[in-house]
């Protein structure tokens, strides 16, 4: 088959794009294990420079949903989408600034691997902590394919066929392996960074061509918005969904919580060199965490007013493609391909952390603690890498039959509740909360019981029950979920024993010493 | 154990602590509840959509804010 000059010229920067990773991910000292232990490949600590944390750490939280997906939203849904703002500033102002210092303080001081490890510790309960890492790697292994998917239908869409679904699917999947198995965190961190820098590029790159498409006058594009569909400029939205209460409910409930403490966010706060550089961490990263989606309300609306109906022929239809299509018949051939480059960097650096941050829960907290106790740091490292090779195969292979399999959207849309449902129990280990203690018991029966509401308000009809049961009221099934969890988080934890008080001692009292030694009270500092 | 007594509260609650959980209630009551009932509008500055403009407002000063609050001393 003949290449065009176009084809080539796109294949010629992804495989730029996937070399500079490789030689980042791969090469470079760096990335070298400092000891072959479980803790170095799983969770190193106190190196990474403020600055490429900024940079890594939000390559890591967005998703393939910053790129394509939410182009692909603004084009159905239209200005609606800068909801967002809920959570790109939310998220880090709120929940990372109160969790991660915190837990960067408690694993220098502990050695905690984990996020589940953390919990399991103050709780007292190795039991709580397997449960806690398989609960949420159940969820989560299955929204692997959701950055894996994305980048997948744009890299093979954008060379034209020339790489099949099935195989850019297996490319994605395997340049991660190909750093994280011998690397573990260490390469994510410094890959993050990179991909970082190609997002900000793709979108904003993007954003200035198809600004220029309308000479460079935005009353001119979203002038033409308002002829075509005036509904894309205000609230509901194109098809009606972000009414006032999914508005108030579903950016708050079912991404601004659960971005601060996913497991790879634990990970990540280990990484800096001191609770104090977390926490100016989380002052600068909504800048990054925001700057990618404010210029694509050019790029989702001047699709809308280029291409009013979404292709209905072709290798890829539906409002996802409106915009890929648009890019592949207009952009210069070097912005299509980092626009390309840059959905690949936007699926990998979450895939990539999520991969070694769950792996390292399921091989510490289950593996190591019930299936074989006493093995060597050598034995558990080894088989840390076997499992992040074992999950990335199972993610890929999902990935590409993912279509067939309903369990999977199933479990990928409530992914982000299962992490949310989550908060009370780990509020309840590194927050006091005056004279109430949320216990194991607690801790449990909120993460089960917000998980059953979540995916009983999410999945009503496929699960046999009455449709009423859909978002109740109004308000996302994130929204229902958060209010069960934390119900049954106090009422549990009001009739079952307290903590021990050598785990509030740990935590708390000594959280306390610390951030009091850090930001001193005014009567103490006079 | 430890004879120091633990301080039951959420954060320090120093100046800073204040001013950040104030900022959090104000900019998420704005963007979550407020946006729609006020910036519900086609058109606004340079032709961007009025949510559009709102939001970014919104945010945007809530950065500022957070950060030169969170550079504070205490």
């Amino acid at each position: 088959m003949a290449i065009e000059a176009r084809q080539a010229i796109v294949l010629g920067m992804v495989a730029g794009y996937i070399i500079l990773i490789l030689i980042i991910g791969g090469l470079g000292r760096f990335v070298r294990l400092k000891e072959k232990t479980l803790t170095e490949y799983f969770r190193p600590s106190k190196f990474a420079p403020f600055w490429a944390m900024w940079f890594a750490m939000g390559a890591n939280m967005h998703t393939a949903f910053a790129i394509p997906g939410s182009m692909g939203f603004y084009y159905s849904h239209g200005a609606a989408f800068t909801v967002h703002w809920v959570w790109t500033v939310g998220t880090a102002m709120i929940f990372m600034y109160l969790v991660g210092p915190r837990m960067h303080l408690l694993s220098a001081k502990y050695g905690h691997v984990t996020l589940s490890d953390m919990i399991g510790d103050f709780y007292k309960s190795k039991g709580l902590a397997a449960f806690v890492a398989l609960f949420v790697s159940a969820a989560n292994i299955a929204y692997f394919t959701a950055n894996i998917i994305g980048p997948a239908t744009l890299l093979s869409f954008g060379t034209g066929g020339l790489i099949s679904f099935d195989w850019a699917v297996w490319l994605v999947v395997l340049i991660v392996m190909a750093y994280t198995v011998p690397f573990g965190f260490r390469s994510v961190f410094y890959t993050d960074i990179l991909q970082g820098a190609v997002m900000l590029l793709a979108t904003w790159g993007s954003a200035f061509f198809i600004l220029s498409m309308f000479g460079w006058n935005s009353w001119a594009l979203f002038g033409k918005v308002a002829e075509v569909s005036p509904k894309h400029l205000t609230l509901p939205g194109g098809v009606g969904w972000m009414t006032p209460t999914i508005w108030f409910s579903w950016p708050f409930f079912a991404i601004t919580i659960q971005w601060g403490i996913q497991p790879r966010n634990y990970q990540y706060y280990q990484l800096a060199k001191s609770a104090e550089d977390v926490r100016k961490m989380c002052l600068w990263i909504p800048i990054y965490l925001s700057a990618i989606y404010v210029p694509v309300v050019i790029l989702g609306l001047g699709t809308k007013a280029l291409m009013p109906e979404p292709p209905k022929v072709g290798v890829w239809t539906g409002p996802d493609a409106a915009f890929p299509t648009i890019m592949a018949q207009y952009a210069p051939a070097l912005l299509w391909g980092i626009l390309i480059a840059g959905s690949v960097a936007a699926g990998q650096s979450t895939m990539d952390s999520d991969l070694v941050a769950h792996s390292g829960m399921l091989i510490n907290d289950v593996y190591k603690a019930f299936l074989k106790r006493d093995a060597s740091q050598t034995h558990y490292l080894a088989a840390g890498r076997v499992l992040v090779l074992v999950l990335g195969i199972v993610a890929g292979v999902i990935s590409t039959q993912a279509a067939k399999l309903p369990i999977v959207t199933m479990l990928v849309g409530v992914s982000g509740t299962f992490v949310m449902v989550l908060l009370p129990t780990v509020l309840g280990a590194i927050l006091p909360m005056g004279g109430f203690r949320i216990t194991k018991w607690g801790a449990f029966w909120s993460i089960l019981i917000g998980g059953i509401v979540g995916l009983v308000t999410t999945f009503p009809i496929q699960l046999g029950l009455p449709k009423y049961l859909l978002n109740p009221y109004g308000f996302h099934s994130a929204f229902w979920a958060f209010i069960a969890t934390w119900i049954v988080a106090i009422v549990i934890s009001l009739a079952t024993p307290p903590p021990p008080r050598d785990s509030i001692e740990r935590f708390h009292v000594f959280l306390d010493r610390e951030l009091k030694a850090l930001y001193p009270p005014a009567k103490a500092k006079a | 154990m430890s004879e120091e007594k633990p301080i039951n509260h959420l954060i320090p609650w120093t100046t800073r602590g204040k001013l950040l959980v104030i900022y959090a209630a104000v900019f998420e009551f704005l963007l979550m509840v407020a946006t729609p009932i006020v910036a519900n509008v086609p058109h606004s500055i340079g032709g961007f959509p009025g949510i559009w403009v709102f939001t970014n407002a919104v945010g945007w000063l809530w950065i500022i804010l957070g950060i030169a609050t969170g550079y504070m001393k205490r």
